[in-house]
């Protein structure tokens, strides 16, 4: 949400965008006093400067680490033995060009919606991912959905 | 300075910045297990669905409580995120009619968090926004634990020089017991256990977890109850 706020307030073009979108739907009575979840979805910018929100800051900024399992494994074209401990941290992924494109370092809410959002969200990693991934994943998308 | 995609940080740690290979270390079933990082996050002594290493102990923590954190769970508590909301909205018109204050949009963003996540867990605000600071430094306790546990969880032996270190009960500020939202946790469920679940009008995560605790103590334990309601925070 801080994240949110500080990058959607401090470039009067985006917020001016975003304001144009609420304002809009407002209008069209598609947005009520207490936004709800399911017409938060239907706003593509508002999404989109969200999902770059957490993109370029993600909560944790911590390494997530894990053990190579005993009998070794390839990861990223190399082979690694067993008990190797292996880290990814989601502030260096999510600033891999390949995958977000051109500027990977800038609050740019536009790539969400010009580039394959599909497969941008696939490498999203703010609440971690797998089997461990972050039993908040709901309330905290709920939460950033309704509470603007 | 640009360093390659593969970077060693450790004598047995290696960095990956390509998305693609965190996706493999991360995949669920292909067996790369949690290290003992996640050991310094407290309560040791009962590991929440977080700081569980286990993967089967895991996998049973988050299978009880799974029902708990579904959306349908978050839908039927929207009022109450709502009225969380509305709190927010009058607190910062209230703030920004006054010239003489400095209105931090940040620390208020803060509060909110956790007034709403204590609505989702234990059906009450912990009260932040109504005060409009951080009561008793509880915020500030746990953004300090987080540092703490981020550089300790690198070299976890070194928890117990510090901070389990069994002379660390004489240092107030390493004890992490008293916290305005440890004590609320545990009095919410003291409360819940002498008057039973009626005194909860709502599907809050702490009356599911028991809930679940009710159909399986066995396997899902009452200290997992604390631990998974706690961690939440």
């Amino acid at each position: 949400m801080q994240s949110f706020c500080h990058h959607v307030l401090r470039d009067p073009a985006i917020h001016a965008h975003l304001k144009a979108e609420l304002d809009h739907a407002t209008a069209s009575g598609h947005l009520s006093d207490f936004p709800q979840w399911t017409e938060t979805q239907a706003l593509p910018y508002f999404q989109a400067c969200l999902k770059e929100a957490m993109r370029l800051r993600p909560a944790v900024g911590l390494n997530i680490t894990r053990l190579v399992p005993p009998q070794g494994a390839e990861i990223a074209a190399r082979r690694l033995p067993g008990g190797t401990r292996v880290a990814v941290n989601a502030w260096v992924l999510h600033r891999d060009e390949g995958i977000f494109g051109a500027q990977p370092k800038s609050y740019r809410p536009e790539r969400w919606l010009e580039g394959d959002a599909k497969g941008m969200e696939r490498y999203m990693f703010q609440f971690g991912g797998g089997s461990h991934i972050c039993e908040f994943v709901n309330a905290g998308w709920k939460e950033r959905g309704s509470s603007y | 300075m640009t360093l390659g995609p593969i970077v060693r940080i450790a004598p047995n740690e290696l960095s990956f910045s390509s998305p693609y290979a965190a996706r493999e270390v991360l995949a669920a079933g292909k067996g790369f297990h949690k290290t003992d990082f996640y050991s310094v996050f407290p309560p040791a002594e009962n590991p929440d669905i977080f700081t569980e290493t286990n993967e089967h102990a895991h996998g049973l923590k988050k299978r009880y409580s799974s029902n708990a954190y579904s959306m349908a769970s978050m839908q039927s508590l929207s009022g109450y995120i709502e009225d969380t909301q509305r709190l927010l909205m009058s607190k910062l018109d209230l703030k920004c009619q006054s010239r003489e204050h400095i209105c931090d949009l940040g620390d208020f963003l803060h509060f909110f968090a956790f007034d709403v996540l204590g609505e989702i867990a234990f059906s009450r605000k912990f009260g932040f926004l109504e005060s409009g600071y951080d009561i008793e430094n509880a915020i500030k306790t746990i953004d300090d634990v987080q540092w703490y546990d981020g550089i300790i969880g690198q070299i976890p032996e070194w928890d117990f020089v510090f901070r389990r270190n069994p002379l660390a009960k004489f240092m107030p500020s390493m004890d992490p017991s008293k916290t305005l939202i440890t004590r609320m946790a545990l009095e919410e469920l003291d409360k819940r256990k002498k008057f039973g679940e009626k005194v909860i009008d709502r599907k809050d995560l702490l009356s599911q977890l028991m809930a679940a605790n009710e159909k399986a103590p066995e396997t899902f334990k009452e200290g997992d109850v604390f631990a998974i309601a706690h961690g939440a925070m």
